[in-house]
């Protein structure tokens, strides 16, 4: 009976085969509207009718996706293309397809990643129009934003968040919306890869513009340093070590002076660097130790920090006579090590500071 | 994580990052495979973070499904499904070699699996019978993707050297003269395990692992050879070994190739069922893990096969930190009053000159500020009047040069009549001095006497 069931419906899809990009678009929105409608999150089994939704969503979705990149039999058209993608932004269905993503099926969800980075890559001479409709329309990576909330779709919405702060003007939206701030709970998420996932998005943000990085860093230098201090002394080790080796890079950027020099100079940050480094876990102390050396070179160093270094210095000659680099085989890091131990050894002994 | 929703059973399996555990979800009762990684032994996490990731976003019945992962301690438990038959490699073990019409059933499942991999933009890099997985009912799945890395754009990224030397394609051993190398390294691992399969053993199994390494590149590729296996297998191995990765089939078109056309899968289960009343007979001894999980985790009855080992990354050996900047010794919360300004006494009492003693203020008020820190713990002792705690005050956190300072001054409370105070202020003086032209010794004094105390600890208290 099934069968017979599927063979009628079939005969309708086809019979109802969007014609065009335009009637494409329109006939994927609807759908998406009865989906969204129609899905109750609550019921552990999805029903008949939300299942034919999202078959059919699944189905127009496979075809925008037909239209951007061809298939085995047609190449894609340029002009369809751009009907289709005017049509899309006309109709905010980058959005619908967003605010339903968990709602679509699980291949579809990935489709609708493909299909938001075809269309964000689409240049028309220096212009990407994709861009230009997101910035008008914040909204949609307001929703990317917070997709780590969703279990379902948060690296879907990674991915395609990811894929958006590639581009500057989304680079400097992200980081200076308040719900940036967020991603320091969303990488605490028990879900594993959603937790690492938002990490990814994190670290990327910080990192893939320098400029508007380092203005960011040293504008909110406290807030910042106040949630990545919390996140490297988290009980988790895997946040504990991304956070450690993010601040590591972000203190090897020259571009982030600002930020550097207040980091350098406030004691909490040496102490916990200090925790570090004595771990028991060595990828913990390697990675400690590329964020040490910049406290032990840095030209000026306050009184605090000297106070610090300097009455430490007999534990720190004992732990650096035997920080054993053998294992990394990396022969800049044994320099540094010999380096930093011959600064330590010629600080003043703890009657002596100057 | 000290509940977790899981019961560990025995250790079916090690590989070089971890252990793998066969466990049971305590409500559900459902069988899951748990692979243990130790993230403190991989240098690069990242690109295991990476690799979770990928597999959470694969969905496919012939690729071992991913379920959740999590992390306690430092190790990344991975939770995949639960392959009860085990490997193409344990069926071998009990049938030695398969049939050409059973090799090609196995060999048709991978290349779905393959496909599906390909499609998702992903290498498998490590294609062979121990990895292709095969469940009760008897399903074959595509497993391990411990080394499976993602195929780039440009298709000749990937620079790291994995998989199994026997299995492995000519272009990934000779990277330089190929130029990098994409999924069609797959094809040539399923030609290799094709004649696995057939003949129960890789080609060249007895050679030296190392030396093929460098053999495979520069000989011809391998051939089946013998009345014994049809021309189908013997075209179907031809094309998947070819040098030149261009040469190779996809996945999916060796779908269509005649020699999978053979495939059954009714012989298949047949096999599948007599190897489980084998394996029934004759269980596998549960291996050793190499890597330490809460022993309340484990099953009652699986306990004995979880050495008791002490982790060896565990050392105890911590630093002491101290974290006390002398300014915060000089602004403490001790106030002003407390301070026992030795400038003055100094100035008072004796003909001694700062100057001539060469004690530089600096230093004076680091010693200050040690000495007021001590001063005030004593003078909190004393106002309760308290002989005995006076003796054994708690001794705040000095570094050890210190505590030579902490206790003269002590002694200079201790001293009855003003003349000692002055004479311990002096020795205190000229220590100082004398530490500022040979850094550290005040420190190997109280290290001596600690190392005197230790020995001679008890004997001391009694000559006292």
């Amino acid at each position: 009976m099934n069968d017979g069931m599927k063979e009628g419906n079939k005969l309708i899809f086809i019979y109802r085969n969007p014609k065009n990009p335009h009637e494409l678009v329109r006939a994927l929105n609807e759908q998406l509207q009865k989906l969204d409608g129609s899905y109750n999150p609550a019921a552990s089994v999805i029903s008949d009718s939300t299942k034919k939704y999202q078959d059919e969503c699944a189905r127009y979705i496979k075809q925008v996706k037909v239209v951007l990149h061809g298939d085995d039999e047609t190449d894609p058209q340029p002009d369809q293309i751009s009907v289709l993608a005017q049509e899309i932004y006309s109709s905010d269905c980058l959005l619908h397809l967003i605010v339903v993503l968990r709602k679509l099926d699980f291949d579809s969800r990935k489709d609708v990643s493909i299909i938001f980075l075809t269309l964000l890559r689409r240049q028309i001479g220096s212009k990407s129009p994709t861009v230009d409709y997101l910035l008008l329309n914040p909204e949609i990576l307001i929703v990317l934003m917070r997709g780590a909330e969703t279990k379902e779709t948060g690296l879907i919405c990674g991915q395609i968040l990811r894929d958006c702060i590639k581009y500057e003007q989304m680079l400097h939206f992200v980081i200076y919306n308040p719900l940036f701030w967020k991603f320091f709970d969303y990488v605490q998420i028990p879900v594993f890869e959603i937790a690492t996932d938002a990490f990814t998005t994190l670290h990327d943000v910080l990192t893939l513009h320098k400029k508007i990085a380092s203005e960011f860093l040293g504008a909110y230098y406290s807030e910042f340093t106040k949630r990545i201090n919390q996140l490297v002394q988290s009980n988790n080790y895997v946040t504990k070590r991304q956070s450690v080796k993010l601040l590591s890079e972000l203190v090897l950027e020259r571009r982030n002076q600002t930020f550097l020099n207040a980091y350098f100079d406030d004691t909490n940050n040496l102490k916990l660097i200090m925790i570090l480094l004595s771990d028991k876990l060595k990828n913990l102390q390697i990675e400690a130790f590329h964020i040490f050396k910049f406290f032990i070179a840095k030209p000026k160093k306050c009184q605090g920090i000297l106070d610090i270094l300097i009455k430490n210095k007999e534990n720190f000659i004992a732990f650096f006579d035997d920080f054993q680099l053998d294992s990394t085989n990396d022969p800049t890091m044994i320099d540094e090590r010999d380096y930093i131990l011959k600064e330590i050894k010629g600080l003043p002994d703890i009657e002596r500071i100057q | 994580m000290s509940e977790v929703k899981y019961k560990f059973g025995e250790c079916i399996g090690k590989g070089n990052f971890g252990d793998v555990f066969k466990a049971t979800d305590k409500t559900t009762k459902k069988v899951y495979a748990i692979k243990v990684i130790n993230l403190d032994c991989s240098e690069d996490m990242g690109s295991l973070i990476q690799e979770i990731r990928f597999l959470s976003l694969f969905r496919s019945p012939f690729i071992t499904r991913y379920c959740e992962a999590f992390i306690d301690d430092i190790q990344m438990y991975v939770v995949m499904e639960y392959c009860g038959r085990g490997s193409c490699s344990d069926l071998l073990r009990v049938v030695k070699r398969m049939s050409e019409t059973l090799a090609a059933f196995v060999i048709r499942e991978t290349l779905k699996g393959l496909h599906y991999l390909h499609t998702q933009q992903k290498v498998h890099r490590d294609i062979k019978a121990a990895n292709i997985l095969v469940t009760d009912n008897a399903e074959v799945k595509v497993g391990d993707f411990g080394v499976s890395g993602e195929i780039t754009d440009t298709h000749i990224k990937r620079k790291t050297f994995v998989g199994t030397p026997f299995w492995m394609a000519p272009e990934i051993i000779a990277r330089k003269k190929y130029g990098g190398y994409d999924e069609r390294v797959d094809i040539w691992s399923t030609g290799i395990t094709t004649i696995e399969l057939v003949r129960g053993v890789p080609p060249l199994l007895d050679q030296d692992p190392m030396k093929m390494v460098f053999q495979i590149p520069k000989c011809e590729p391998p051939i089946l050879k013998g009345d014994k296996y049809s021309r189908y297998i013997k075209l179907f191995v031809k094309d998947c070994l070819k040098m030149e990765p261009k040469d190779r089939p996809t996945a999916q078109s060796l779908l269509r190739h005649p020699f999978i056309m053979n495939a059954l899968f009714v012989e298949f289960a047949k096999l599948v069922e007599s190897v489980k009343r084998h394996q029934t007979r004759n269980p596998k001894t549960p291996k050793v893990p190499r890597y330490k999980i809460p022993l309340d985790w484990v099953n009652e009855d699986d306990l004995i096969h979880h050495q008791k080992h002490d982790n060896p990354n565990w050392d105890d050996k911590r630093i002491e930190w101290d974290f006390e900047t002398l300014k915060s010794l000089r602004q403490g919360p001790i106030g002003k009053q407390d301070y026992i300004d030795v400038k003055s006494s100094i100035g008072n009492g004796s003909n001694m000159q700062i100057d001539t003693v060469g004690v530089t203020l600096v230093a004076l008020n680091s010693l200050r500020g040690a000495m007021a820190k001590a001063a005030a713990v004593n003078n909190n002792i004393n106002s309760h009047n308290d002989k005995t705690s006076l003796v054994e005050p708690k001794s705040p956190r000095l570094c050890t040069g210190e505590v030579l300072y902490f206790c003269l001054q002590r002694v200079y409370l201790r001293a009855k009549s003003k003349e000692t105070k002055r004479t311990v202020l002096e020795l205190i003086n000229v220590l100082l001095q004398y530490e500022d032209s040979n850094p550290g010794l005040s420190a190997a004094i109280v290290e001596e006497i600690l190392k005197f105390g230790k020995q001679n600890g008890s004997s001391l208290e009694d000559t006292r």
